[in-house]
């Protein structure tokens, strides 16, 4: 998937570390052309010449623990690896020679022999543990061309406001002018016609997602089965039980029954469905509802992202699980329960009336029930409108959290007690067909709604039991934490270091606010193979998400992320972290710790230590490798400080540009010449 | 809702209160003589006790204050007859601090964007220093070009004395006997200009419609700290009109005591450590001193004080005029006083009598100067004010994010009491003192505990932000910065209006990041 990318680590001979900071500040460095919207490069190093790059820079990190100096350079590009690398020989042979040739191992014939020099550097490509990309599937020619058009229409329209020619009225006619005018009748923007191609992760993630969690419900599934095979039950055995068990619960409810079977409405129903079976079906009903009210308030205790730590989280979590899962009895138990209806009773018995006018009767007695039926549904309709979209109309403010809660509680019941209806109603016109194919497809689909509440259970206790494993995984990380507040310093103490490491400001130097800024940080994994292979899980964790996932602009709910990249280097003793971002750095930390994105975040940073001053400060500490951590903002961001590195050089294809407004001016492209609702195109035409 | 107790008493009044009653005010920015450190704690150590404290603590004995004495608390203030009144406040800036001989421990407990002062010089003359291109002091506006505080000749400011007094020649009688105070330990800054150069007092002046020079009525979006005198007022006014929703008291008890709304407190409440140092702040932590261990018997300067910021921000009244004018020929096709009033309020965000332009689901809907609205969910697309608006950029309130409720959180991390005055003649009328009409502007004048997360975050990540709320272009409207190609996007339909903005309005004249200490903290700086 494009872009491509590459980091490319080779040690440097250490008494020639200094003498590279300055060759690659002097020669290297892109300026900031003043008030340019691009960055000026300088003429050893053209990187604006390679069409395909994206973004590339060069760190250098000082000797650690053994390891001599290193030279990183990274690039993010379009296309193979292998052309981008000749391309970078071809445009500046003369730059990277006298750079590389302070570097161990490098071919002495130097660029005269460009195939030695990339296959020495592709012998030192480390790749990344973990990439993530705010506009996956962007060339860059595309990225500038989608904001040359979008400016161009910019410049179209306002260009017609102003001399007061007739504009169409209607955003339709709106759209059909620029399309005409813009794009089809302007030679520069003719490419804009054809839609883009965008990655296959891109324009699948939702079926990707449900296929992922399918798979993980099977996987649930299967652990359910191997926990109830340790427990004794074999998985067949239990399918055989299950009848059984159904028929316990109805005979242990059966004085309950004839009370409820007396009550007028039910007293008709009771003549199609097993009294014992809608006993069960009330009290699935009675639990689902204390568990979705248990859910419903643990949700809307604090949304503060402070007070979601774990003791609030796994109930939650297992009350979702739980309620699903009852959701799946319950929907069991009715489909049993329409079942045993349809087959006990074909000819409506208690309805239809026997006899020779019979037959009209009981069409009469038919449409009743139906027309009761209709009713019902009507009003269930209108109490899944109001409790939908009327209250928002009128009011058009958030409600209180009770009200919130009350209002979902009743849009539950309300789509619960649609699908009883239907499932009635299913009844009544099953009940209508001949009664061998009743019977028949009775069996089966018993056998078929049997099975479904055994994966319904396996799958229950496999995530319950999965929670456990985890549960008890998180205690291990709690006491790997537990150690390491007396292993490692606090990182409060960096903050008295903070004037000391202003001097890493460098790269910021320049107009923030018009600028992408990069941001490279090196910090040690804490010893120990546990700590490795928790943030080697992490680290693929993340890159699986960000790839399927997080490929819509955002990770972890952080918009500004141009490009970033993990790294494990020396053997997984170091953590490399190489970023390009929007934006300012505090603002841009910010994020990192008031949204979702503090979990990943802690996660991979709390294996880390940085050295400071003789002393091992330890990431800020986290509870359960997901909470608190980096929530304790100003040692997190002292921390943050203390594991920078000077980006020594720096280049951007398109500097002026964030990840956001790279995103839409590919749907302002992609909607050209899309069919669109009426509301889209005033959307698309609000987006310029 | 446990709210902390604040010590309002070791707390200097400018922090709760503008000093509404005290209209004319003159800020003296001023630096120690050298070798003079005794008689400089000597002075401060009598300066302490004349500062305006914010507490609310009736003056003891009898009850009445003393006619004599100066007031030095709130309460004792607005209980004075006219006539005599006056405050002082006083902010110190980092060099300011070390010419007091803090050492290196005392100072690395004060934030970095402090003790690098708002326009460190540039360490290279290649790139632009790290903190002017945050602000976007450039051009213009750039350090270089200041009359004070800048990298120009003028000395280095190492405080300033905030003078409020009711009446002019009061105001002349406060800055003559501070100046006399001071004399032969501290002195004023003398701008830059070789030769010519002016003592920098800059005179603030509240007019009675509160309006600043570009005519719009200016500080009426402030944050309530929780635990002040009108958060717990407003609290008990709650939980009584609960307990009596007939009797409903009359409106126009006077603005001290308005009741806030549900939303109103909803809104603006905000957490004592945003703006009081020591005190929990939106994200659940205290920032106080790393170097004082508590228990020792130190005193931890940070405890209730804060940081203040000072601009001087110049404004080009006529310019902006123009510019009104000429976007309503293009919108409306004429530029009479509905179209340009229209349309100042739609660079804005409110009328020019404060009304905000986003109407849809407020308590209060006919008063001018409410500020009981949210975004999200009243206009999000920004049809009723745009998301480039004045007042949308520098408080987003609910708009930023996909939760409004989680933005509404974290904006509130983000927010900043103002206490700035406009300085100089208005338009049309002489300064009678100067005989200058043309040069005016605001003495902004912002207090936080975060410079770096709340008015640097306000300034770079949402008034000069290009990408503010998913807009492609644009900077604020009447921020002093403006790219080459800068357009402002107002939108309407059927299609957004590009407007150029060619030239910034504002220009940035002077300023520094100050220091606005606990008495106490003063006490112990003289010691």
């Amino acid at each position: 998937m494009n872009p491509n990318f590459t980091t490319i680590i080779t040690p440097i001979e250490p008494s020639k570390v200094e003498w590279c900071r300055g060759y690659l500040r002097d020669n290297a460095d892109p300026q900031f052309g003043g008030e340019a919207a691009f960055l000026e490069c300088r003429p050893l190093f053209p990187f604006d010449k390679i069409a395909g790059l994206h973004f590339c820079s060069f760190v250098i990190l000082d000797a650690a623990d053994g390891g001599g100096p290193c030279l990183v350079f990274e690039a993010t590009f379009d296309g193979p690896r292998a052309g981008f690398l000749d391309e970078l020989l071809k445009y500046a042979p003369i730059g990277f020679d006298e750079v590389y040739r302070r570097c161990v191992g490098y071919p002495l014939s130097g660029t005269t022999t460009p195939n030695l020099v990339r296959e020495y550097w592709e012998r030192h490509d480390v790749g990344a543990n973990t990439f993530f990309s705010g506009s996956p599937g962007r060339t860059v020619v595309q990225v500038k061309g989608e904001n040359s058009v979008r400016k161009g229409i910019v410049s179209f329209l306002s260009a017609r406001f102003l001399v007061d020619a007739i504009l169409p009225g209607r955003p339709a006619g709106l759209l059909d002018l620029v399309t005409r005018e813009c794009i089809r009748g302007s030679a520069d923007n003719r490419w804009a016609e054809q839609p883009a191609q965008l990655p296959w992760q891109m324009t699948l993630r939702t079926q990707i997602a449900v296929a992922a969690g399918i798979v993980v419900a099977l996987l649930a599934c299967a652990l359910g089965a191997l926990v109830c095979w340790a427990l004794g039950y074999r998985p067949s055995a239990l399918y055989a039980v299950l009848p059984l068990w159904l028929e316990t619960v109805g005979h242990a409810t059966q004085h309950l029954d004839t009370k409820v079977s007396a009550l007028p409405w039910v007293s008709q129903l009771t003549e199609v469905i097993q009294p014992a079976t809608l006993t069960g079906l009330m009290l699935l009903s009675v639990m689902w509802l204390v568990v979705r009210a248990a859910e419903l308030l643990l949700r809307s205790a604090s949304k503060n992202t402070r007070d979601q730590h774990l003791f609030w989280r796994f109930p939650l979590q297992l009350a979702v699980v739980t309620r699903y899962a009852l959701l799946g009895v319950l929907i069991g138990v009715v489909t049993l329960a329409v079942i045993s209806g349809v087959d006990r009773s074909p000819t409506w018995a208690g309805i239809l009336v026997d006899g020779p006018s019979g037959i009209l009767m009981s069409l009469g007695a038919v449409l009743v029930v139906m027309f009761q039926l209709v009713c019902i549904g009507v009003l269930l309709l209108l109490g899944w409108y109001c409790t939908t979209s009327l209250q928002l109309m009128v009011e058009l403010q958030p409600l209180s959290k009770t009200r919130e809660n009350l209002r979902r509680m009743a849009l539950d019941v309300i789509q619960f007690a649609m699908f009883l209806l239907v499932s009635v109603g299913v009844l009544l016109v099953a009940a209508l067909l001949p009664e061998t194919v009743i019977s028949n497809v009775a069996g089966m689909a018993r056998s078929l709604t049997y099975g479904w509440l055994l994966m319904v259970l396996l799958g229950w206790s496999g995530v319950m039991a999965g929670y456990l494993v985890g549960l008890l995984a998180l205690c291990v990380v709690g006491a790997l934490e537990y150690r390491d507040r007396t292993t490692f310093e606090h990182p409060a103490g960096l903050l008295i270091r903070a004037r000391d490491n202003a001097r890493k400001y460098a790269r910021e130097e320049a107009g923030i606010n018009r600028y992408q800024n990069h941001l490279a940080s090196i910090t040690c994994v804490k010893p120990g193979v546990l700590r490795y292979w928790i943030l080697r899980l992490v680290l693929f964790a993340v890159n699986v998400l960000a790839k399927f996932w997080f490929n819509k602009g955002e990770l972890g709910g952080i918009p500004t992320i141009l490009s970033a990249r993990w790294v494990l280097i020396d053997g997984g003793r170091r953590l490399l972290f190489l970023d390009n971002f929007g934006g300012a750095w505090e603002s841009y930390l910010n994020e990192f710790i008031d949204l979702a994105a503090v979990k990943g975040l802690n996660a991979i940073w709390t294996n880390t230590f940085v050295n400071a001053a003789g002393k091992r400060y330890g990431f800020p500490p986290t509870r359960f490798l997901f909470w608190q951590g980096a929530q304790d903002a100003r040692p997190f961001k002292a921390y943050v400080r203390q594991s920078q590195v000077e980006t020594i050089v720096w280049y951007g294809a398109y500097p002026m540009l964030g990840v956001v407004g790279i995103n839409a001016n590919t749907d302002t492209r992609q909607d050209l010449f899309a069919p669109l609702s009426s509301p889209a195109i005033d959307r698309f035409l609000q987006r310029l | 809702m446990n709210t902390e107790k604040i010590e309002w008493h070791d707390v200097q009044g400018l922090l709760l209160s503008g000093y509404p009653q005290l209209p004319y005010s003159a800020y003296v920015a001023w630096h120690f003589l050298p070798g003079q450190r005794d008689a400089a704690k000597r002075w401060l150590r009598d300066l302490a006790e004349r500062l305006m404290r914010a507490d609310r603590i009736e003056a003891e004995g009898d009850g009445a204050p003393d006619l004599r004495l100066p007031p030095t608390n709130l309460r004792a203030l607005k209980t004075m007859r006219d006539g005599d009144r006056t405050a002082i406040n006083l902010a110190i800036t980092a060099s300011g601090l070390k010419e007091l001989d803090l050492d290196e421990h005392q100072l690395s407990d004060f934030s970095v964007e402090f003790l690098e002062g708002m326009a460190p010089k540039p360490t290279s003359g290649r790139r632009m220093p790290r903190r002017s291109g945050l602000l976007g002091d450039a051009g213009e506006s750039s350090p270089c070009r200041w009359e004070w505080g800048g990298w120009g000749p003028s000395a280095e400011v190492h405080g300033m004395l905030l003078l409020y007094a009711s009446e002019e020649h009061v105001l002349q009688a406060l800055v003559q006997a501070e100046q006399r105070a001071m004399n032969g330990v501290a002195d004023v800054v003398v701008t830059g200009d070789q030769g010519n150069g002016r003592p920098v007092i800059v005179h603030g002046r509240l007019y009675d419609d509160a309006k600043e020079h570009f005519g719009f009525v200016d500080g009426i979006s402030q944050p309530i700290i929780e635990g002040s005198p009108l958060a717990i007022r407003s609290e008990e006014n709650a939980k009584n009109e609960k307990k009596a929703k007939s009797c409903h008291t009359p409106a126009g008890s006077g603005e001290r005591d308005k009741v806030l709304s549900a939303k109103d407190r909803r809104i603006s409440l905000v957490k004592p450590g945003e703006f009081v140092l020591g005190y929990r702040n939106e994200r659940r932590e205290r920032i106080s001193s790393q170097s004082v261990k508590p228990g020792s018997n130190l005193r931890d300067l940070l405890r209730n004080g804060t940081y203040l910021v000072f601009r001087q921000l110049e404004q080009d009244v006529d310019a902006f005029e123009k510019f009104v004018a000429s976007i309503a020929t293009r919108m409306h096709g004429k530029a009479d006083v509905e179209a340009t009033e229209e349309v100042a309020a739609r660079l804005i965000g409110r009328y020019r009598n404060g009304a905000p332009l986003v109407r849809a689901g407020t308590d209060s809907p006919s008063a001018p100067e409410r500020n009981d609205f949210l975004y999200a969910y009243e206009d999000e697309s920004g049809m009723a004010c745009p998301i480039g608006a004045h007042i949308r950029r520098a408080n987003p309130r609910d708009a930023i994010g996909s939760d409004p409720d989680v933005a509404l959180k974290l904006s509130k991390m983000h927010r900043i009491i103002r206490r700035g005055r406009p300085y100089g003649a208005r338009r049309g009328e002489q300064d009678e003192t100067t005989g200058k009409g043309s040069r005016r502007g605001t003495a902004f004048i912002a207090l936080n505990a975060d410079i770096a997360g709340q008015f640097e975050m306000i300034q770079h990540s949402w008034l000069n932000n290009p990408q503010f709320g998913g807009l492609p272009v644009g900077t604020d409207p009447i921020s002093h910065v403006a790219h080459d190609g800068d357009e402002l996007v107002i939108q309407q339909r059927p299609f957004n209006l590009h407007i150029e903005k060619s030239r910034p309005f504002v220009t940035v004249r002077g300023g520094a990041y100050f220091f606005l200490p606990g008495i106490n903290a003063i006490r112990a700086l003289a010691d």
